[in-house]
């Protein structure tokens, strides 16, 4: 397997890299004390919060005051504040003309979308947390870069990536969503030099599928290959070490979400496949977004090996910064020591990352069972419903809705009427979904609290 | 000299040339000025934080 080019000794990390730990608890602890200064005084949402917590900038003398003072917000703080101060909401921070760019999570219709202000700094800044973890796993200057997921839009999934690679002076192609996996396989033959992909777990296991139907073991064909950096979903250690045998090359792993402006934390030199059978650690950035993991029941920080919430605060972000947002995401926490490399980036566990609430990610959308279930339900003829997500034959994703009617419903009327559930479905989630009725005794009945879906994606990547 | 110094220094020079370009632009001149402003200013960001200083 090709190893890219260790960053250790960059000149802008290798501070950073030396530190002692309390060194950089201790650069964190100022950034943070200046970020709050700067929140006290520009940002009314912030400022009120802070007041009536008692959370005053001179008392925030040491991490632990910081966990102890500063309260948390969530989902619904913001949507109450865009609500109340349409559409930005108090928490913008900066005068509404020095936004360059708005990004919006990708909750689905009904849930709520909190909408983040970008200012030109913001935007370098979100360009840097993409160039950073590509550095750090393999791509430099030069090197051809195939992004596979979808530019553009309204998240920052879209629009970090090219910032990303045009910062990191790689010649990017940005395939993702504009191109079929065969006609990205015939780019990237008829290009010949690969370096580097980005994409989802799931697009890598499609496009591992389409590699192997088309007869071509990408490790013989693109022996250039430095890395493969994913993100977004979950992924079993076999299929990960699949992936890296038949690619020739690192398999890679970045968290990252709106919150945080880009990524927050990426695996290091040894991948996601750490000393041949271990899970690998993706280190925090912290420096530029301080993530605690924390117990969601005690607000206290997880000790090593155990999972919590991942709590979020922008360091360096002007505008609709966040402040110990609770981002609902779940990771296994471990302090740096554990990886091995030497940094003083506290970790947390690669292939793991999971939700405290049941959204599921389907095809790069953020998708929540109540949506769905109020399109479905939204159609009375509809007694009962259960739903899958899977990975295909040919590794793709795939949902499937099964849906039983009452037994009123006259039989002729049913199929027009499963097309209509179909569309409301893709209308509400973004997400095109198979609808298939079923008896009613088919499905279950639900006594206490409906489970309605599986998620079956990590089985299929065992396939392959 | 700390690594970074000389290079702190020239990027804060920058950006008090560029904030003062921004000042006396054109609506047309303004968001190129914008950019260069953030531009710089969140690289000397990432150089003052690789130094130590918050």
């Amino acid at each position: 397997m090709s190893e890219p080019e260790s960053f250790r000794g960059t000149a802008s990390l290798r501070r950073l890299e030396s530190l002692s730990r309390a060194e950089l608890e201790a650069l964190i602890l100022g950034k943070l004390q200046r970020q709050i200064s700067r929140l006290w005084t520009n940002n009314p949402f912030y400022r009120e919060r802070l007041e009536k917590a008692g959370a005053t900038p001179e008392k925030i003398k040491s991490l632990d005051d910081f966990r102890k003072r500063v309260p948390l917000s969530a989902k619904a703080d913001f949507l109450a504040d865009q609500k109340a101060h349409p559409p930005f909401g108090r928490r913008l921070g900066v005068p509404r003309e020095e936004v360059v760019l708005v990004n919006l999570t990708g909750g689905t219709s009904g849930q709520g979308q909190e909408v983040y202000g970008r200012t030109n700094a913001d935007v370098a800044t979100q360009g840097y947390l993409h160039t950073l973890p590509w550095f750090m796993t393999g791509l430099r200057p030069g090197q051809m870069a195939f992004n596979c997921v979808p530019t553009g839009g309204l998240t920052t999934g879209g629009w970090g990536p090219p910032e990303g690679f045009r910062m990191a002076g790689a010649t990017a192609f940005h395939v993702g969503g504009v191109l079929s996996t065969e006609a990205k396989v015939e780019l990237m033959l008829r290009f010949g030099e690969m370096h580097y992909i980005y994409a989802s777990t799931n697009y890598i296991h499609t496009l591992s599928e389409a590699f192997r139907r088309a007869g071509i073991v990408p490790r013989e064909r693109f022996p250039m290959m430095k890395s493969i950096f994913t993100v977004a979903e979950g992924f079993p250690m076999e299929w990960a070490r699949g992936v890296e045998e038949f690619w020739g090359c690192r398999l890679h792993e970045g968290y990252g979400s709106t919150q945080g402006t880009g990524f927050v934390a990426c695996t290091c030199e040894k991948g996601v496949v750490r000393n041949d059978r271990e899970r690998g650690l993706m280190h925090m950035f912290e420096w530029i977004n301080y993530a605690e993991i924390v117990n969601p029941e005690t607000g206290e920080p997880a000790r090593e090996g155990e999972e919590g919430e991942i709590i979020l605060t922008n360091l360096d972000i002007e505008a609709s910064p966040v402040l110990r947002f609770s981002t609902r995401d779940r990771a296994r926490y471990f302090p740096w020591k554990a990886c091995g490399c030497g940094r003083p980036w506290d970790t947390m566990e690669a292939g793991t990352i999971g939700r405290y609430d049941d959204m599921l990610k389907i095809r790069g959308n953020n998708v929540w069972p109540l949506a769905i279930d109020t399109a479905v339900f939204g159609h009375p003829e509809v007694a009962e419903y259960v739903g899958r997500v899977f990975v295909d034959a040919e590794g793709r994703t795939e949902v499937e809705v099964k849906l039983a009617y009452k037994p009123e419903v006259a039989a002729e009327g049913r199929p027009s009427l499963t097309a209509r559930v179909r569309d409301a479905i893709k209308q509400r989630t973004n997400v095109a979904m198979q609808v298939i009725e079923v008896p009613r005794e088919a499905l279950p009945t639900f006594t206490y609290k409906a489970r309605r879906w599986t998620d079956e994606r990590q089985k299929g990547y065992g396939k392959g | 000299m700390s690594e970074f110094a000389r290079d702190i220094e020239t990027l804060r020079a920058m950006l008090k040339q560029a904030e003062s370009l921004l000042a006396r632009s054109d609506a047309l001149m303004r968001g190129q000025y914008m950019h260069l402003v953030g531009r710089i200013r969140s690289t000397l960001a990432i150089l003052e934080t690789a130094e130590g200083a918050p």
